[in-house]
């Protein structure tokens, strides 16, 4: 105990109030009361101060105060740094003369962090992330610096608060909270006296509150000037080296605060300040409510002086009588929720009362909540419930966002306690556990409840459970430490944790009486060099106790599939703000977290060596799989992009004809290479789904497909599959994996069957007739699915057997020795790989090229011709680009938009990545130059293609050459990079390096391969720009073609309306690449002339759909219809007005559907 | 099929699985026979258009029950199930399909399930004629330590479908129909204007502009979402004239048709056929 360290004792008069400890529920009630007497006062006060504030401030003004106010309080706590934790640990065992310039020291570095993080955060909050409503608090230099400045005093208060609970005077901190509610009211009641108004107005008095009261501490502690040594304001050195000891605690305190401290800036953020104005009133009226259970929980820990055993003797009768105040709390709120809040004003009585009833149903699950803390905190599991608490607030957060994206104020409070009550069944189950294995210790021990006495419970105010205290009830401490008993406050055991690493002796003194957990025998034995390491093994233990007790045994694969499913659920809320029209700042940080979230949690597990095979390989699948559901949360219920309605149109023709092969109009080739289709139609015919949902099942089938290949690819090639996990991820830094390959395209489906196919043939089995046919099964699924993948794919083949031949030619004679056989798995495996038959490869290639050679032959196929303008185009721009003509912006589209400066930023930081893997590629090669395996070099030799992926950005054409081409080349740097990242040894630092380096890569080329933030969200209409030009007017017109004019009709539109009328609208849509007519300038030229006549009669036209919005703008993509269209070459604005109108006026025309956005035209007349 | 292979008498696989045991006769039907049960159900239930939520469950629980008794036979470990598992199954679907399209009946939903049925009591038939029975490569998925994961996963799923439900509200509410005007081919003499919209709106008049008058041809329309008001609008003959959509005593023109009958623009679209 402390009183053996001897300096402490020195003057403390509240060791000798320590009173004998009572036992039982007597001293819970007697704490109980203690704590709701004092709370009672300073909540009453703090209820004056706001019904003050109501009734002379409009709703809206309030609403700001209370957000100013909740935020003032987070950044205070974050800002204290968990001093005054470290306060009441370090001054009893400071020198009498050192304690104040320590004190002083810790209050200037706490009010300073909070000044900067007060000025700073809200200046984010506002300018970045666009969180208007939050405006006020910025809305002048005064102003910010008004609340910099109450922000920091807050800190101030709150560090010095704790400090004063070490100096005996218990009463002070209570006398203080009073003092400052007190001048609070004076100071608001006088300011609207003087005529000030604003929200600001009502912070300024709390903060002047606060202020003044600090005085009252300098005078009561003045007895202590005399005694202090160093007179300095304030000793830097006096904090060194003691950051790391509150961090734990803080951390629980921050955890257990946020919720509560965060949700009014959400809704104000989110809702309004008017909406917050309801809500925080609401709060307020809670904290009568919880009160009462919230002492109960307090006591039981406060007296149970550290015995498990004690807490959970009394949980039997404290926790039914809790939540029995919690329910009988409810029931009477229920009815007379009006009726208090209308102390506030009619509006809020009408507008709180549902907020009220819900919020207060958060009561319940908080008393299991607290009593769940009580009992970890006396069992010395504080990091677990860090831990835990941080996961359930993420979860609380998320929820709430999504609470009021769906219901507003109603919906976020429902949704935050819906989260409670789930959080409060998990948590029932262990302290039902741990009641249970008591009653079992209990049984076999009778002697058990006959604790001996244990050393008084730690009771820093940062330790205990004030989760469910609204802090703007609170005093301006958040916890009235002043007012506990004084048995309860110096005269603690304290964590190891918060004892100055440079007294080993105290730290063991502490170790022997703190609780058994805590105390490791080795910490004791082991000298001061080795104490660091033995408390950082405690620390894993008890990482591990949280994962087998609570997650299962050392996997965190749910938990992490959790947390990338709330990313998801953080992108589908940015991307409803962006469908509303909202880009703002925070639609697009949250659709990057979403990102982060899906993207780290794997990330990081799956590279971690200490992470179990089984965790790994369920990560490495789930993460591909939760991206391609993100794509979901964009376009839930259509097809969006060009690539995807020109096969949703093939799908139609296969759903309407039960035929393969038929005409598509948008682009003839992809008709003949139906396989993505024909998967897709099976499943909607097999099981009834419609076709939008069975191509989701296909895409996600082709994202199970190609995680799992990639996995054994580069197992087979590393021979680990760990190793192979790690490629997975890698692979998912691929820039189109995002957008481009989990689009219903088909490129998706036949890259997986492709790998596939490699695998199978891989680790057929040798010396069987049957070996090749699963291989061949898969190529010829592949050539059925799409032409240039089959065509790469059988030339890997062949590239194979090529290097195979070279590669036995250079191969050392020991290498060949058939009889060393390898002795390991992976030697084994090697060996397989190693030995691959020639022959095989030579079936391979032949079947491959016979079965592609059919597909081309297939009467009608337009294969060739296709293919050969898509080298004629990206020849002519990469010549047009040696010869110094630039063909393509940077960092631009058509329209003159792109990335912004820190996305141009993240994205070459990508690049710069990518090229410094080229390196680990050179090494991969190297490194295997003496014993080269014709799989590791292709792998190898595919990887060194990846500048073509950044490079062929710098042409139009090869632009898409070089997206397309990194779904190939990723799968030689996932080889190349799993092998390096596994094979290296990392510590954790560099470890979290490589991670931190893999976000920046995966953000980065999420905009190399789909553009700029802002144009992957939804959001108002675009023209020529895929998804975002897919909005309700023109998928009315779409519909209105299906039923309103026959089917197979000859339309014309621009690329969006076209692509539409087809896929959507069952029309055939004329287009140059399908009929070789280039009917552009119907649309484009503003003069109406023969060549329009003659047109209509060549393309046998039928309907005109005209897009009056065209002429608001340049396309982003190239073009408003096709490449090559009238005007393209020297087009410098948006298509004329009287381009699109100039049909209304022809004679014969008929103008037959009109939306307002679009009309359609009846060109009939005019063949 | 061969049961020997050069990686199975050495190598429990890559992806650890559990090495195959030989458990002796488990009996047609408990093997191989309620597997191929189930298929005809599934098939049966599919062909027979039953409600969408019976004919998916059957059908996954067939694929899953016939593709895991096939890829046993692969003993290299769960990876390579899955992977194998999933991946010839898209493409014996795919090549499934490529037949179908040349037999009489096509890709239809019928043809569809008898060649899906078909498929699986082969490759069951042939995974049946080994005398091993192999152990499941999921078996490890089944056991008691992987339950914390499941309901982790469970969780998961809840949460991605949220996201999925609060995206397809969203994307109903901001994809709301806008208030249109159409007509159908002239007939007759008349045509048949409609004025929808997804949400409601009104209320609107419709009149007739020709070039010597203005006629209100239908007054206080209102329209909602699934309500449509069709008005029945007399087209002359050799005449230019204009159909249009106003708010009533207002000039300002929401929507607008024409039709342009005059002889100068030759024939009139009377006809509605597809001229391709």
């Amino acid at each position: 105990m402390l009183t053996e360290l001897g300096e402490r004792r020195e003057g403390d008069q509240v060791d000798a109030a320590v009173a004998p400890a009572r036992s039982g529920l007597k001293r819970v009630a007697g704490l109980s009361a203690s704590l709701v007497g004092t709370q009672a006062i300073t909540s009453i006060l703090g209820l004056a101060f706001w019904t003050l504030a109501t009734r002379t401030f409009t709703a809206t003004d309030v609403g700001v105060a209370g957000a100013a106010v909740a935020m003032m309080m987070l950044l205070s706590s974050l800002g204290s740094l968990g001093l005054g934790t470290l306060l009441i640990a370090r001054l009893p065992v400071t020198a009498q003369g050192d304690r104040r310039v320590l004190v002083r020291t810790s209050l200037l570095a706490a009010g300073s962090t909070t000044g900067v993080l007060a000025i700073a955060i809200p200046m984010v909050a506002v300018h970045v992330f666009g969180a208007e409503n939050l405006r006020p608090l910025v809305a002048n230099p005064l102003t910010a610096l008004a609340f910099a400045a109450g922000t920091a005093i807050m800190a101030i208060v709150m560090v010095l608060d704790q400090a004063v609970l070490t100096i005996g005077i218990g009463v002070l901190q209570f006398e203080r909270n009073v003092l400052a509610s007190v001048i609070k009211i004076g100071a608001l009641a006088a300011l609207n006296a003087a005529g000030v108004n604003g929200g600001m107005t009502i912070f300024v008095a709390w903060a002047v509150g606060s202020l003044v009261s600090l005085p009252l501490i300098s005078l009561r502690t003045r007895g202590g000037w005399h005694l202090q040594t160093d007179r300095r304001l304030a000793n830097p050195q006096a904090l060194k080296g003691l950051g790391r000891m509150a961090a734990s605690h803080h951390a629980l305190n921050i955890t257990l605060q946020a919720a509560l401290q965060i949700l009014p800036i959400m809704v104000t953020a989110l809702l309004s300040a008017r909406e917050n104005a309801f809500f925080n009133s609401a709060i307020l009226v809670t904290g009568f409510v919880f009160a009462l259970p919230y002492a109960i929980a307090i006591s039981l820990f406060a007296s149970a002086s550290g015995s498990e055993r004690e807490v959970l003797s009394r949980i039997r009768l404290t926790l039914p009588f809790s939540l029995a105040v919690s329910v009988l709390a409810n029931i009477a709120m229920f009815p007379l929720a009006g009726f208090i809040l209308s102390v506030f004003g009619r509006s809020y009585a009408n507008e709180g009362v549902d907020i009220l009833r819900a919020l207060v149903l958060a009561g319940i699950p908080f008393v299991i909540k607290d009593h769940f803390i009580a009992l970890r905190r006396v069992q010395g599991r504080t990091t677990e419930v860090v831990w835990l608490f941080g996961g359930f607030l993420v979860l609380e957060l998320a929820a709430a966002a999504v609470g009021a994206e769906l219901g507003g104020t109603l919906g976020l409070t429902l949704a935050w306690v819906g989260v409670l009550a789930v959080e409060a069944i998990a948590l029932s189950v262990p302290l039902y556990r741990s009641w249970r294995r008591y009653r079992h210790e209990v049984r076999a021990d009778g002697d058990a409840l006959a604790t001996a006495a244990a050393p008084d419970a730690l009771l820093p105010d940062s330790l205990l459970p004030n989760s469910l205290l609204p802090n703007s009830l609170l005093p301006d401490t958040l916890l009235p430490n002043s007012l506990l008993p004084n048995s309860l406050l110096p005269d603690t055991l304290l964590p190891d944790s918060l004892l100055p690493e440079t007294s080993l002796t105290e730290k063991l003194l502490f170790s022997a009486y703190s609780d058994r957990r805590d105390t490791e025998p080795e910490v004791i034995e082991v000298g001061p060099a080795k104490a660091g390491r033995a408390t950082r093994r405690k620390t894993i233990s008890a990482t591990t106790v949280l994962l087998r007790r609570l997650i299962g045994p050392a996997n965190l694969a749910g938990p992490a599939m959790v947390l990338m499913s709330l990313g998801v659920l953080l992108m589908a809320v940015a991307a409803n703000a962006g469908r509303a029209g909202s880009i703002a700042g925070w639609t697009r940080a949250a659709w990057i977290g979403g990102l982060v979230l899906i993207f780290l949690p794997a990330c990081f597990r799956i590279v971690m060596r200490a992470t179990s095979h089984v965790e790994r390989m369920i990560l490495a699948v789930a993460m591909p799989m939760i991206l391609q559901f993100s794509r979901l949360v964009l376009n839930p219920t259509q097809f969006a992009f060009h690539d995807e309605l020109i096969h949703a149109n093939t799908l139609r023709q296969i759903d309407e004809t039960s035929r393969l092969f038929t005409e598509n109009p948008l682009l003839p080739v992809s008709g003949y290479y139906p396989g993505l289709e024909v998967a897709t139609d099976a499943i909607h015919r097999l099981t009834g789904l419609s076709a939008f949902v069975s191509s989701v099942v296909t895409l996600m089938l082709a994202r199970v497909i190609i995680s799992l290949a990639i996995i054994a690819i580069v197992g087979l090639v590393t021979g680990s599959r760990r190793a192979g996990a790690v490629g997975a991820v890698v692979y998912v830094l691929n820039p189109q994996q995002l957008f481009f390959n989990s689009q219903y395209s088909y490129q998706t489906l036949a890259l997986p069957l492709a790998i596939l196919a490699v695998y199978l043939f891989a680790v057929r089995r040798r010396r069987s007739r049957s070996a090749l046919v699963l291989p061949i099964l898969a190529t010829a699924m592949v050539t059925f699915t799409h032409h240039l993948t089959a065509i790469l794919l059988v030339g890997a083949f062949a590239v194979w057997l090529l290097v195979d031949l070279v590669v036995a030619r250079h191969r050392p004679a020991a290498i060949e020795d058939a009889g060393a056989a390898p002795s390991t798995r992976a030697g084994r495996r090697r060996e397989q790989v190693r030995s691959s038959d020639r022959g095989g490869l030579l079936w391979m290639s032949i079947s491959g090229a016979a079965i592609s050679l059919v597909g081309a032959l297939n009467p009608g196929s337009p294969v060739r011709t296709y293919l050969e303008s898509i080298i004629f185009s990206s020849t002519s721009d990469v010549t047009s680009l040696t010869e110094g003509k630039q063909t393509k912006a940077l960092f631009s589209d058509a329209a003159g938009s792109g990335p912004a400066r820190w996305e141009q930023g993240l994205l070459l930081t990508a690049v710069l990545l990518g090229g410094l893997a080229m390196v680990i590629v050179l090494r991969f090669l190297w490194t295997h130059r003496r014993s080269p395996r014709s799989l590791l070099l292709i792998v190898g030799l595919l990887a060194l293609l990846y500048p073509v992926i950044p490079g062929g950005h710098l042409t139009r054409a090869t632009a898409e050459v070089g997206d397309r081409a990194s779904g190939f080349v990723f799968i030689g740097l996932a080889a190349v990079l799993g092998w390096w990242l596994w094979r290296s040894t990392w510590r954790m630092r560099s470890l979290l390096a490589v991670v931190a380096a893999a976000v920046v890569m995966f953000l980065g080329n999420i905009i190399l391969g789909a553009g700029p933030t802002a144009g992957q969200l939804p959001g108002p209409y675009e023209i020529s720009a895929d998804a975002r030009s897919i909005d309700a007017d023109n998928l009315a017109a779409a519909a209105w073609l299906a039923t309103g004019v026959p089917a197979d009709s000859v339309v014309y539109g621009d690329r969006t309306s076209g692509l539409l009328a087809a896929a959507d609208g069952g029309q055939y849509t004329v287009l140059h690449v399908s009929t070789n007519i280039d009917a552009s300038r119907l649309l484009l030229d503003p003069q109406y002339t023969d060549k329009d006549v003659a047109l209509i009669r060549r393309a046998k036209l039928d309907y005109l759909i005209v897009d009056i919005r065209l002429s608001t703008g340049l396309p982003h993509q190239e073009y408003y219809i096709e490449s090559g269209e009238f005007g393209a070459n020297d087009r410098t604005g948006p298509v004329p007005a009287a381009a699109l109108n100039k049909f209304a006026s022809v004679p014969g025309v008929q103008r037959i559907y009109d939306n307002g956005s679009l009309v359609i035209y009846d060109v009939r007349g005019l063949r | 099929m061969s049961t020997t292979t050069e990686q199975a008498t050495t190598d429990p696989g890559p992806g650890g699985a559990a090495p195959s045991t030989r458990s002796g006769d488990p009996g047609w039907l408990r093997d191989l026979g309620w597997r191929m049960a189930l298929a005809v159900v599934a098939a049966t239930l599919s062909a027979a258009n039953s409600p969408v939520w019976l004919t998916t469950s059957f059908t996954t629980a067939a694929v899953i029950a016939v593709v895991e008794r096939v890829v046993r036979h692969r003993r290299r470990g769960m990876v390579d199930a899955a992977l194998v598992g999933t991946g010839m199954l898209v493409v014996v679907l795919g090549l499934l399909g490529l037949a179908l399209n040349y037999l009489p009946g096509g890709l239809g939903r019928l043809s569809w399930t008898v060649g899906a049925v078909l498929l699986a009591i082969i490759v069951l038939t042939a995974a049946g004629l080994s005398d091993e029975v192999p152990a499941s490569a999921f078996r490890p998925l089944f056991s008691r330590s992987s339950l914390p994961t499941a309901i982790w996963g469970v969780v998961s799923a809840s949460i991605l479908a949220v996201a999925l439900i609060i995206s397809v509200q969203s994307f109903g509410r901001t994809h709301v129909a806008p208030l249109d005007l159409s007509a159908s081919a002239v007939k007759g003499g008349f045509s048949s204007v409609t004025v929808a919209a997804g949400s409601d709106q009104g209320p609107f008049q419709v009149d007739l502009v020709t070039s010597t008058a203005r006629i209100t041809l239908a007054k206080d329309i209102t329209v909602s979402s699934g309500k449509s008001v069709a008005v029945l609008v007399p087209i002359p003959s050799g005449e230019r004239v204009v159909v249009q959509l106003v708010q009533p005593s207002s000039t300002v023109v929401l929507r607008q048709l024409i039709f342009d009958t005059t002889p100068t623009a030759g024939t009139t679209s009377a006809s509605t056929g597809s001229s391709r």
